[in-house]
């Protein structure tokens, strides 16, 4: 069966009467932290089959049982006007294949929007399920001098009522406490109307019952929003923020960079200290230490990254730079939220990609996703900074700018211009079967989040890259290592060939020069040879497939560079071994052209196919997407290099 | 479109109880004659009796019916007969005295709790003295007695609260201290 | 205060009659930063999603909405609807008729 992959029921956690609990609510509703309140930490991620929404199923204990509780699509109402809403409903039908019909709901509302929220309260309660309604900010209503008797309000209901700080875990317990009970909640005797003049009466009239007041208009977020939303100060700061953005990436890590670098280093020192044999050395201090190290550098920029996204997420400015910026996306036929989710992607993609679920259209998620891989996340960094380096001259000025620094912001716009196409071209293609969809946006008061919740968010955000950098890297730097140090030469053969075997370099030379890496590299010769790549350029590109960081690793390794992670002078005055080009230089400016172009384009992270598979629930848009990305940058690569020799004249 | 919701009634699942604003049903009781629409659902049988309360309507099914067969055209009757404030006329019982009864007992809970409440606290009291055609009086006592403030505070209290459930109150007066 | 008159015509949920006396209905999005407007009635664009979306989050008739402010570029637009913020463009806002109504 199909849906058997997206299994996001852990094993062994299932037993047959176990109840399954659905949430349901408004996006901002707070249905989140509730969710995260119930289950803790240990949510699964799936995808309903089908469609590109993502399933979250947490356990929850509830005294000395468990229940399964499932966090469906925010929604603002049961009548789906698109196929990711239908979801929701199609799971309350249980009309979803593999996924078993809930037996009990939890309908979350913001008590600060009660009088919105009510009507769709009562299309859950018209479901004639067993449900509860779990009131979230309270607290934020009273200080905003607004009342609500939740008490009332469930006897006006007639279901269980319970308010729920989510962000703070108050009253979680009492609605764990609740769950268990969940046989004997007690049923409206009539369900809420369905007319939507009598919806209106009757959201009314029960909250006239529990004594509700909205609250006051929330002072602080009127004052910020008329400076952060003001067409010249709200522009003004826009920019700021993205300046504080990459600043964060350029400037604030690189001392926190230099710690784990410095780390990393003694850790190899002491491995080639300590390990006397020369394999185990190596693999383990070239391979595993380097080339993990070697990622593991950008941990600290990545990390910084996530808490101030989840610093901007929290306390509310990601929904006003998407406010600000939704009439620019408009312009490529998307919406201002997925400038937020492009703007993840400058740390990562895998964020960004995740990011867009925060989009009401299944077309912007996709259009969003196939772009995000364009835009120049961090593991890019590395790449380009020691190929620019081999590139440009440090010292040269464009008036006061540095000429690397002035190819650096290059490449930045081309990676963001080319994703803005890159969306534009896929909403265009993209399915029209779903046709338009009206775009609105809450607008949540600002709210200072809790420490917790936003190492929550930014965990949730690092934990793959971490993953990544753990299983991907470490496999693909293991296996590196491996391929250019087999075969083993015997001493024989080695003074066959003619190669001192006193002299360690050119033992390595050699080594490497015959290794089965080297026999893939020249297998790849015909398809990038046209780029001007050599075979060693082509084990680097090709061990980059996994991840991009690895390229400098691999140079290094391939050049045998006496440090590898700074090969920079060694390829400087790397040359053809042979063939017609033997004797060149192979690092010339349309080769590192083309080989800028080609990392600005191509599709060369694991565990970003890997988002795109989780996040899409099928094979068929990582390959398109690995399709398109890789076949660009083939032709833009070949672009750069013409351009670059008919340049160079 | 006037806001009504139905709760339960305990101990008789063939009632409703329709929470009404206060100020859009006049009677208390039974009722002689009602609406057209409501009506109607008498005479089919899908209800067997409407009664007033103060600040509610309750609706009491016919034999072989049930609220999730019946309950939305019972709802939707309901609405259209509260648009028709002629439509109602009040029965034998509903007169002035039983209004000033349901009064009373509405009084009487507030006196003993909540706003009692408030009143010793301060350390002083009131009482309810009497209720007669919608007009209510009560007397304070204690330090509340000859306060203008206390007394200000507890009228403003206990006529908001009165009038959410009881809409024949008229007036809350002070009585004479004894 | 006379029990007779408690009515509060500015709640939301009552369902207006029609265009008040002062005027006809105009489209939401004609309404200038700091307006306010009843709901009228919400139309359609084409496509019958938009009305209901529309209504789902809070323009159904009697409704008072505020015109907050508008992004720098004239669009998406801010309006206060049932007690919190909610930022459409101009194309759908159109399709919420309104009566202009005096502070």
């Amino acid at each position: 069966m199909t849906t058997s992959c997206h299994g996001v029921a852990g094993e062994g956690e299932v037993t047959a009467g176990q109840p399954r609990f659905a949430l349901v609510g408004s996006p901002n509703a707070g249905k989140t932290s509730v969710f995260n309140g119930l289950t803790g930490l240990n949510a699964k991620t799936g995808n309903y089959p089908g469609v590109t929404v993502a399933r979250f199923v947490g356990v929850c204990r509830t005294g000395g049982d468990s229940c399964l509780i499932e966090d469906l699509p925010g929604t603002y109402s049961l009548e789906p006007i698109s196929p990711d809403e239908r979801i929701t409903v199609d799971v309350l039908d249980g009309r979803v294949a593999g996924v078993a019909r809930p037996d009990a709901l939890l309908v979350v509302a913001d008590a600060t929007t009660l009088r919105r929220s009510l009507p769709f309260v009562a299309q859950v309660l018209a479901r004639s399920l067993p449900t509860c309604l779990v009131v979230t900010f309270t607290d934020e209503l009273a200080r905003r001098q607004g009342t609500l008797d939740v008490d009332a309000l469930g006897e006006a209901l007639g279901v269980p009522v319970l308010a729920v700080v989510g962000h703070r875990g108050r009253g979680v317990a009492r609605l764990r406490d609740r769950l268990a009970e969940w046989g004997s909640w007690p049923t409206p005797v009539l369900a809420p109307p369905t007319d939507p003049d009598e919806v209106d009466a009757w959201a009314e009239s029960v909250l006239e019952f529990a004594g509700y007041r909205a609250p006051e208009r929330h002072r602080i977020t009127q004052r910020v929003d008329a400076v952060l939303l003001h067409p010249l100060w709200g522009t003004l700061v826009f920019f700021a923020v993205m300046m504080l953005f990459f600043q964060t990436v350029f400037t604030l890590a690189a001392p926190l960079q230099g710690a784990v670098e410095t780390v990393f280093g003694r850790l190899s020192e002491l491995v080639s200290a300590h390990v006397g044999n020369r394999w185990l050395s190596g693999l383990l201090g070239d391979a595993l230490v380097g080339g993990v190290g070697a990622v593991l550098v950008f941990v600290p920029q990545i990390m910084l990254l996530f808490l101030l996204l989840a610093l901007l997420e929290g306390v509310g400015y990601m929904s006003r730079a998407a406010f600000l910026m939704d009439r620019v996306m408009a312009r490529v036929g998307l919406e201002g939220r997925a400038f937020v989710a492009l703007l993840s992607s400058f740390a990562c993609a895998i964020p960004g990609i995740m990011a867009t679920r925060t989009l009401p259209s299944a077309r912007d998620r996709l259009a969003t996703m196939m772009a995000a891989p364009l835009i120049t996340c961090s593991a890019r960094l590395p790449v380009y900074v020691l190929l620019i380096g081999l590139l440009v001259d440090p010292s040269y000025h464009v008036g006061p700018f540095g000429a690397q620094g002035l190819v650096m912001f290059g490449l930045y716009v081309l990676g963001a211009v080319s994703a803005m196409l890159a969306a534009w071209a896929f909403k265009k293609l993209g399915d029209h079967r779903g046709g338009l969809l009206p775009f609105h946006m809450e607008l949540p008061p600002y709210r200072l989040p809790s420490p917790r919740s936003v190492l929550v968010m930014m965990w949730s955000s690092a934990r793959a890259f971490l993953r990544k950098c753990t299983t991907v890297i470490a496999a693909t730097s293991v296996l590196l290592w491996l391929l250019l140090n087999l075969p083993l030469h015997s001493a024989a053969e080695l003074r066959a060939a003619g190669v001192d075997t006193t002299d360690r370099t050119a033992v390595s030379a050699y080594e490497v020069d015959h290794s089965y890496a080297a026999g893939l590299g020249r297998l790849a010769a015909p398809v990038f040879s046209p780029l001007g790549f050599d075979w060693r350029v082509n084990v680097g590109v090709l061990s980059a497939q996994s991840a991009r960081e690895t390229f400098v690793a691999t140079l290094g390794q391939v050049s045998a560079a006496q440090d590898p992670e700074n090969p920079a002078r060694a390829l400087r005055t790397m040359t053809y071994p042979d063939g017609p080009h033997a004797g060149e230089r192979v690092f010339t400016a349309p080769t590192i052209a083309a080989l800028l172009v080609y990392f600005a384009y191509a599709l060369q992270c694991m565990a970003t196919v890997a988002v795109l598979r989780r996040e899409t629930g099928t094979w068929k848009w990582p390959a398109i997407a690995f399709t398109y990305l890789t076949g660009l940058a083939w032709v833009m690569a070949y672009l750069a290099r013409t351009l670059t020799v008919w340049l160079g004249g | 479109m006037i806001p009504i919701h139905p709760q339960p009634v305990p101990g008789h699942p063939d009632r409703l109880r329709w929470i009404v604003p206060a100020d859009a049903m006049p009677y208390a009781g039974p009722l002689a004659g009602l609406p057209g629409p409501l009506a109607a659902l008498l005479d089919d049988g899908t209800l067997a009796g409407v009664t007033a309360e103060p600040g509610a309507v309750v609706t009491r099914l016919g034999a072989g019916r049930t609220w999730p067969g019946a309950g939305a055209r019972v709802r939707t009757a309901l609405h259209a007969a509260l648009e028709d404030r002629d439509g109602w006329t009040p029965g034998p019982g509903a007169d002035g005295d039983h209004g000033d009864a349901l009064l009373r007992a509405a009084v009487t809970e507030l006196l003993t709790g909540p706003v009692g409440g408030v009143a010793r606290s301060h350390g002083g009291g009131i009482e309810l003295v009497g209720v007669r055609d919608g007009v209510v009086t009560v007397r304070l006592h204690g330090a509340c007695h000859g306060c203008p403030a206390a007394w200000f505070t507890l009228h403003q209290r206990l006529e908001a609260q009165l009038r959410r459930t009881c809409p024949q109150l008229r007036e809350i007066r002070a009585a004479a201290s004894a | 205060m006379n029990s007779g008159d408690r009515h509060v015509d500015t709640e939301p949920g009552r369902t207006a009659a029609g265009p008040g006396p002062d005027g006809a209905h105009r489209a939401l999005a004609d309404l200038p930063p700091g307006a306010r407007g009843r709901v009228v009635t919400v139309t359609d664009d084409g496509s019958s999603r938009t009305a209901r979306r529309l209504r789902d989050l809070g323009f159904t008739p009697g409704t008072v909405v505020e015109v907050v402010r508008r992004a720098p570029l004239r669009d998406p637009v801010v309006f206060r609807v049932k007690d919190y913020d909610l930022c459409l463009r101009r194309a759908q806002a159109a399709c919420v008729r309104v009566v202009e109504v005096r502070p």
